[in-house]
C-alpha cells in the first residue's frame, strides 16, 4: 500500500513539474492539479481508523487547494519558479505524513529546503532572505537529528527529555516558526509545519517524554506569537502555536481531534487574505474553538462544549462578510463555515459511536 | 600524559578556529580521526571511513574557498568560540569518570551533540555568509559523528550532499564583498 501511494505522489510531482513548468500554469490546470491532490491524499489515508487522522492527512492537499482558489490577480505576476513552490512543498508534506518516520522528516524538509534556496539563488549568489532560509533551515534540521539520536540511544530519563527539547524545538526551527523575519509570509509557508507536527505527534507514542516539551514549546510558540506582533499580528502564527499545544495532548478519549481541527484551519490561513484583526485573539473566535476542542479532549464533555465551539464560528463569517472583498472572501469565509462543521460533525459522530472508527 | 595531550588538542582547537579557513579543516580531520579511530576499535573499516573522510574532505574545500572570501573579527570570534566549546566538552567528559563500559560511544556522542549545538549556535549569531558556512559545517561534523556512532548510513549520505551543496552555495557568493551581505 505505502509504495503504490508513494510512487503516485511522486508521479504527481512530476506530473506537476513538467505541466506547470510547461504551460506556465492556467487557473484551470493549476485547480485541477490541486483537486487531484486532495482525492490521492484521502484515498491514501483513507484506511485510517479514525476520522482525525484522514483529515490530518488531507492537510497539505487542503493548504493546497485553498492557496491555488484564493489567489490574488496580483500574485499572478510573481517568477515561474514561485507558483510552482506551493505544489512541490505539499507534494512532499503529504509524502513524510504518508511515511510517518522521524528519521525520514530531515529528508523531506531537507528537500523542500532545497526548492526555496534554489528559488532565492540569483546572478550575485543567495539574497539575504536566502542566507536567512539557510540558517534558520539547516541549523534546525542539524540540532533535530542531534536530538533524534540522542533519543534513539536512550541514555536516560534526563538526557532523553534535553534530546526531546533538541527534536522539538529543531523541527520547529526548521519550519520557521518561532522567527520568521518579518511581516512577509511566503507562499506555502504552512506546508512544514503540517507534515511535521503529525509525525511529531506520532513520535510521541514511542517516546513519551515528547508530550510535555510538546506543550512547552506551544506556549513558547504562543508567547512568541503575541510578544512580538502585537501590531501586525498573522493568524498563522497563533495558530502553529496551538496546534503544537493539541500535538502535547495525551492520546486519550479525543485522539487526534484537536490536532486535527487546528492543522486543518492552519491550511486554510492564506497569507494575502487572512489578515483578521484582533478579534482573532479572544476566546469567542476561531482560537477559542481550538481552545474548547482542547479543553474538550482534555475534560471528555462533548455535546455542550461542541455547540459553544460552533457558535464561536460566527464571528469570522461576520467580519468576512463585514470585509466585503467579493467573491473570494466569500468563498473563504464558506471554506471555513464548511471546515468548521465537518470539525463538529466528525466530533459528534465520533462521541455517538463510541470512538468506533 | 592524556591530560597534556587533550590540553594541547585545546590550544591547538582554539588557536586554528579562528583562522581563516583552518577551523572546518581542523574540525573536520578531528572527526575523521574520531570516526576512523572508533571503527577500527571495532574491526569494522567500511564505508563509514571513507565517508568521513570525504566529508573531511569537502570541508576543506570549504576552508580552501574561505580563503578568498574576507570574513570580520566578529565572525572569526563567533568560530572560535564554537571550536572552543566543543573541545571543552570533550575534555569535561574525559575528566568525568562515568561507567567504562560504552564510555568512548558515549564520548563521542557527547562531542558530536556539543559540536553540532555549538555550530548551529555560531551559525545563528554570525552575519556573514562565510561565518555561517563555518558554523553549519561544524554542525555537520557533529552530525556526522553522531550517525557513525549508531552506523546510519542514510544520514551519513545527507550529510555528504549537504556539504556539497554548501561548497556550491560559497561558491557562488561574490568575491568582492562577501561577509557584508
Amino acid at each position: 500500500m505505502l509504495p503504490l501511494y508513494a510512487s503516485l505522489l511522486g508521479g504527481w510531482m512530476v506530473l506537476v513539474l513538467t505541466a506547470l513548468l510547461v504551460t506556465g500554469g492556467t487557473l484551470a490546470l493549476r485547480g485541477l492539479l490541486a483537486v487531484l491532490l486532495l482525492i490521492l491524499c484521502g484515498a491514501g489515508s483513507a484506511h485510517f481508523p479514525d476520522m482525525a487522522r484522514i483529515m490530518t492527512g488531507c492537510g497539505p492537499a487542503l493548504a493546497l487547494c485553498v492557496w491555488v482558489f484564493m489567489q490574488r490577480p496580483a500574485q499572478a505576476t510573481a517568477p515561474r519558479g514561485a507558483g510552482v513552490l506551493p505544489f512541490f512543498l505539499s507534494g512532499i508534506a503529504a509524502l513524510a505524513i504518508a511515511f510517518g518516520r522521524c528519521d525520514l522528516l530531515g529528508v523531506f524538509l531537507g528537500c523542500g529546503l532545497v526548492a526555496r534556496l534554489g528559488l532565492a539563488i540569483g546572478p550575485r549568489g543567495l539574497d539575504r532572505d536566502g542566507w536567512q532560509v539557510l540558517r534558520m533551515g539547516l541549523g534546525g534540521l542539524l540540532v533535530a537529528q542531534g536530538g533524534l539520536f540522542v533519543l534513539q540511544a536512550g541514555w536516560g530519563h534526563m538526557q532523553d527529555q534535553a534530546a526531546a527539547i533538541l527534536l522539538v524545538g529543531g523541527l520547529l526551527l526548521a519550519c520557521g516558526v518561532p522567527g520568521r523575519p518579518g511581516p512577509v509570509v511566503a507562499p506555502g509557508w504552512n506546508m512544514e509545519i503540517l507534515a511535521v507536527l503529525p509525525v511529531v505527534a506520532r513520535a510521541a507514542d514511542v517516546w513519551p517524554v515528547l508530550l510535555p516539551v510538546l506543550t512547552f514549546m506551544g506556549c513558547v510558540c504562543l508567547s512568541w506569537a503575541v510578544l512580538s506582533r502585537l501590531g501586525r499580528s498573522f493568524p498563522g502564527d497563533y495558530w502553529t502555536g496551538w496546534a503544537v499545544l493539541a500535538a502535547g495532548l495525551p492520546d486519550g478519549v479525543m485522539g487526534g481531534l484537536p490536532l486535527a481541527a487546528c492543522l486543518l484551519v492552519m491550511a486554510c490561513v492564506t497569507p494575502s487574505g487572512g489578515r483578521l484583526s484582533g478579534s482573532m485573539l479572544w476566546p469567542p473566535s476561531l482560537p477559542g474553538m481550538a481552545a474548547v476542542l482542547v479543553l474538550v479532549g482534555e475534560m471528555g464533555e462533548m455535546p455542550p462544549v461542541a455547540l459553544l465551539a460552533g457558535a464561536s464560528l460566527w464571528p469570522v463569517m461576520a467580519e468576512r462578510t463585514g470585509a466585503g472583498h467579493g467573491v473570494a472572501s466569500w468563498a473563504q469565509a464558506a471554506l471555513l463555515m464548511a471546515i468548521g462543521c465537518m470539525v463538529l460533525a466528525s466530533a459528534a459522530y465520533y462521541q455517538m459511536g463510541g470512538g468506533s472508527w | 600524559m592524556l591530560v597534556l595531550l587533550f590540553g594541547v588538542l585545546v590550544i591547538l582547537s582554539l588557536s586554528t578556529s579562528g583562522g581563516r579557513g583552518g577551523g572546518p579543516v581542523w574540525h573536520g580531520a578531528c572527526m575523521a580521526a574520531c570516526v576512523c579511530l572508533s571503527r577500527w576499535g571495532h574491526e569494522q573499516v567500511g564505508l563509514a571511513c571513507v565517508m568521513a573522510v570525504g566529508l573531511a574532505g569537502l570541508l576543506g574545500l570549504l576552508g580552501v574557498q574561505m580563503l578568498h572570501i574576507p570574513a570580520g573579527e566578529r565572525e572569526r570570534s563567533g568560530l572560535r568560540l564554537a571550536g572552543g566549546l566543543a573541545c571543552i566538552a570533550v575534555l569535561a567528559q574525559v575528566i568525568m569518570q562515568g561507567p567504562q563500559v560504552g564510555m568512548t560511544a558515549r564520548l563521542m556522542g557527547m562531542t558530536g551533540l556539543a559540536a553540532t549545538l555549538c555550530g548551529v549556535w555560531g551559525a545563528c549569531i554570525a552575519r556573514g555568509p562565510v561565518a555561517l558556512c563555518a558554523g553549519l559545517a561544524c554542525g555537520l561534523d557533529g552530525v556526522m559523528l553522531l550517525a557513525a556512532r549508531v552506523d546510519d548510513r542514510l544520514v551519513m549520505a545527507e550529510v555528504i550532499v549537504v556539504a556539497i551543496g554548501l561548497n556550491i552555495l560559497l561558491a557562488a557568493c561574490p568575491r568582492s564583498h562577501g561577509g557584508k551581505a
